[in-house]
């Protein structure tokens, strides 16, 4: 590095040491800032990502009957229809719902296993034992945390009761991995045919249809899309959503939660921002005095916005870097406390889960941004304006 | 050597508590010679000394070095100039806190395109010049008035400037500190360097090659 | 020295960041490289099995309508349907007739 500018960089770290007091109090502010706004978009964006994950594989459409403006069971006889529009690949029914265990929800949810393309010797998602088999009824495959909160695992006997009011046994067959738990952790899979038994649903209905278009040619999978929707869309109480629609959704429900810990971070961030200023103007008088003294020494006006730009970017950065570090440890080491149950809810079973993390260069930007850009403002602006009067009139103004 | 004719600071120009502080000041100051300016309390002799170490700028009135009209500088060729050229002793001392007394002396190195560590060397020989030598690494807040503007005196001059300023240097300091600033001033002269001192003190006023009596704002006479 | 340590930090932490993100690009790009078949029956994650409620695992919003059981005149029926969160038009065939 040139003489000059290596000396501006040590006098820079200087006033850092020096202002003890200031640096530290501008350095927890900021780092705090940067915790709480990286910990809850690392998840957030962790959560959004995973969302894409899974729409990737998703159906294509999903197809849920509609009464009286709220969802109802779809009719049977709309899967062969549906199956007759071109470009449609398969027709999934599934008959899904929420059980009891405890104050704790489940999602029980029942699969045809005869018409979707499964191949058992796919990789599935599981810690221990083996996937359903259609010719195999009562079983059921578990996500981890039903399986850690009922202490079940492969070979125990579930019994769930009803509502109405019976109780069925069912074979644990297989328990899903920790690495899936973000979108099984509180089911329980099973055969259609036993879901329509434990749900009393007719034979007649299912609780929505999966649909998955195929497009001779991927430039055409959009309009496809639209297509085999309106299609849809034209029969009687269905309604259809798009991949699009439920990804808006989910990240309605994890936007408005994160929302939620945004305007405590706005509240943090204006305290901060309010603490760094007063820090700044209570050594305003010795900083005003400084610049004075330094441009008398031989300092030129843009050196002075040097040594204060490096040393609000020195500050910032550290800030920034210690706060996206605390963030990362609290997300991906400790899983996020208090901050995972809150953005994906308090009253559903998530003991032992791992909350999907990303760390982006979006975020991590953005909390640099959030951590140099304020002590930016806060020191290099009056800096420039006591290094473009005299420095006699600094240094005596500082001393009045 | 430096010239300045008709120069002029007025504070507060065209504002309600207009100030002129120094009116039509001509004065000139040879190299290799101490240049004293006497005068009571509130004459105008550090607004003048600001003026002529570039700390200040004239309201109107030329300042000529070796012939050069330096009023005429931007901010940015005033900061060279200053860099270059002057060493500034000042009235309240104004040392660094939170740094020790060779750090201080060092920072003026830090404008320059120089590896400070380099003229460590010179800072510690420049304080014990000036009776330092034992209190070369105590901190600012341990040192005496009179200690504190040695100090002041060797960061004046760390970067061998051609023209030092020192606006009244023995007002807060004690005896065996003014004779000692005193005697180095002296030596100054013999370097060839061109001195400016403002002062109210006779043992300092002395030493002048040439002494300007100032009197609210305007110079009276020199002798 | 002390200088150096600042910026050693600083430098140091940064590097940790950075490496963060570049493992952590890495090991999401490896995931969405990994075939999942149950990804493709379940489809979303299990709040959105559910009737796109946000009320299923909302705090605050669970108690409410818990509280209500969505019955008429309750809270519950417009967050339970889900439609106004996600601008899914229904009803939208309605015609005006009559006296002109």
């Amino acid at each position: 590095m040139k003489g000059r500018l290596k000396n501006l960089l040590n006098y820079s770290v200087n006033c850092i040491l020096r202002y003890k007091v200031r640096t530290i109090v501008i350095l927890v502010c900021l780092s705090v800032a940067a915790t709480i706004f990286s910990s809850v978009a690392f998840m957030k964006d962790g959560l959004a990502r995973d969302g894409q994950l899974s729409l990737k594989y998703a159906p294509d459409l999903t197809v849920q009957g509609i009464v009286a403006g709220r969802q109802a069971f779809i009719e049977t006889s709309n899967i062969g229809i549906i199956r007759g529009i071109g470009g449609v690949n398969d027709v999934v029914p599934r008959i899904w719902g929420y059980g009891n265990v405890g104050n704790n929800l489940l999602v029980i949810l029942g699969i045809d296993l005869r018409v979707t393309t499964i191949n058992p010797a796919e990789p599935y998602p599981l810690e221990s034992g083996v996937f359903l088999n259609p010719q195999r009824n009562n079983t059921v495959v578990i996500g981890k945390a039903v399986a850690d909160l009922l202490d079940a695992r492969v070979g125990s006997i579930l019994t769930i009761l009803s509502e109405s009011n019976q109780a069925r046994q069912y074979d644990v067959i297989g328990v899903f991995n920790s690495e899936s738990s973000i979108y099984n952790a509180d089911m329980i899979l099973m055969n259609i045919n036993d879901a329509r038994s434990f749900f009393k649903v007719p034979d007649d209905k299912v609780t929505d249809l999966s649909v998955h278009v195929t497009p001779t040619d991927p430039g055409n999978y959009v309009p496809l899309l639209d297509y085999v929707a309106r299609e849809i869309s034209g029969r009687p109480n269905v309604r259809v959503l798009t991949k699009d629609v439920l990804l808006k959704a989910q990240e309605t429900t994890y936007g408005a939660r994160s929302g939620f810990f945004s305007v405590v971070w706005y509240i943090i961030l204006i305290a901060v921002a309010l603490i760094a200023f007063n820090q700044t103007v209570v050594v305003g008088h010795e900083s005003k005095f400084e610049v004075g003294l330094l441009k008398a020494l031989g300092f030129s006006t843009s050196d002075i916005i040097k040594v204060r730009l490096m040393e609000s970017a020195i500050l910032g950065i550290l800030a920034g870097s210690i706060g996206l570090t605390f963030g990362i440890v609290y997300d991906v080491v400790l899983n996020a406390p208090v901050l995972r149950d809150f953005m994906l809810g308090w009253a559903v079973l998530y003991p032992t889960f791992t909350v999907p993390v990303y760390i982006s260069v979006q975020t991590v930007l953005l909390a640099y941004a959030i951590t140099i850009v304020p002590i930016l403002f806060a020191t290099v602006i009056p800096s420039w304006l006591n290094a473009t009067v005299d420095p006699d009139i600094a240094m005596r103004g500082a001393r009045a | 050597m430096i010239e300045c004719s008709n120069l002029t600071k007025i504070y507060n120009l065209g504002k309600k508590h207009q100030v002129e502080a120094v009116t039509d000041a001509n004065v000139v100051a040879k190299n290799g010679a101490i240049t004293v300016f006497v005068g009571p309390s509130g004459c105008g002799k550090t607004t003048l000394m600001s003026m002529l170490g570039q700390l200040l700028t004239p309201t109107r009135g030329k300042i000529l070095v070796d012939g050069e009209d330096i009023t005429a500088y931007s901010d940015g060729w005033k900061a060279v100039f200053r860099r270059e050229n002057v060493g500034f002793v000042f009235q309240h001392i104004n040392l660094m806190p939170n740094l020790n007394a060779v750090e201080n002396v060092m920072i003026p190195l830090l404008a320059h395109d120089v590896e400070p560590a380099d003229f460590k060397e010179k800072a510690l020989n420049l304080l014990d010049n000036l009776g330092l030598a034992e209190r070369s690494y105590f901190a600012v807040e341990q040192l005496s008035g009179g200690q504190q503007q040695r100090v002041a005196v060797a960061r004046a001059l760390i970067t061998e400037p051609n023209i030092v300023v020192a606006d009244e240097p023995l007002t807060f300091v004690d005896e065996a500190s003014a004779r000692t600033i005193t005697d180095f001033f002296g030596k100054l002269r013999e370097q060839g360097k061109t001195v400016l001192i403002s002062t109210h003190v006779s043992n300092l006023a002395k030493l002048a090659d040439k002494t300007y009596i100032m009197k609210d704002g305007k110079i009276l006479g020199n002798s | 020295m002390k200088n150096m340590t600042i910026l050693l930090i600083a430098g140091g932490l940064l590097a940790i960041v950075a490496i963060s993100c570049a493992v952590s690009e890495i090991s999401w790009s490896a995931k969405e490289n990994v075939y999942d078949p149950t990804r493709k029956l379940v489809g979303l994650p299990s709040i959105a099995i559910g009737n796109l409620s946000p009320s299923a695992r909302v705090p605050g919003l669970e108690v409410l309508c818990t509280g209500f059981y969505d019955a008429p005149g309750g809270y519950c029926g417009y967050f339970t349907d889900g439609v106004p969160f996600i601008d899914f038009p229904t009803g939208g065939n309605i015609t005006l007739g009559g006296v002109e």
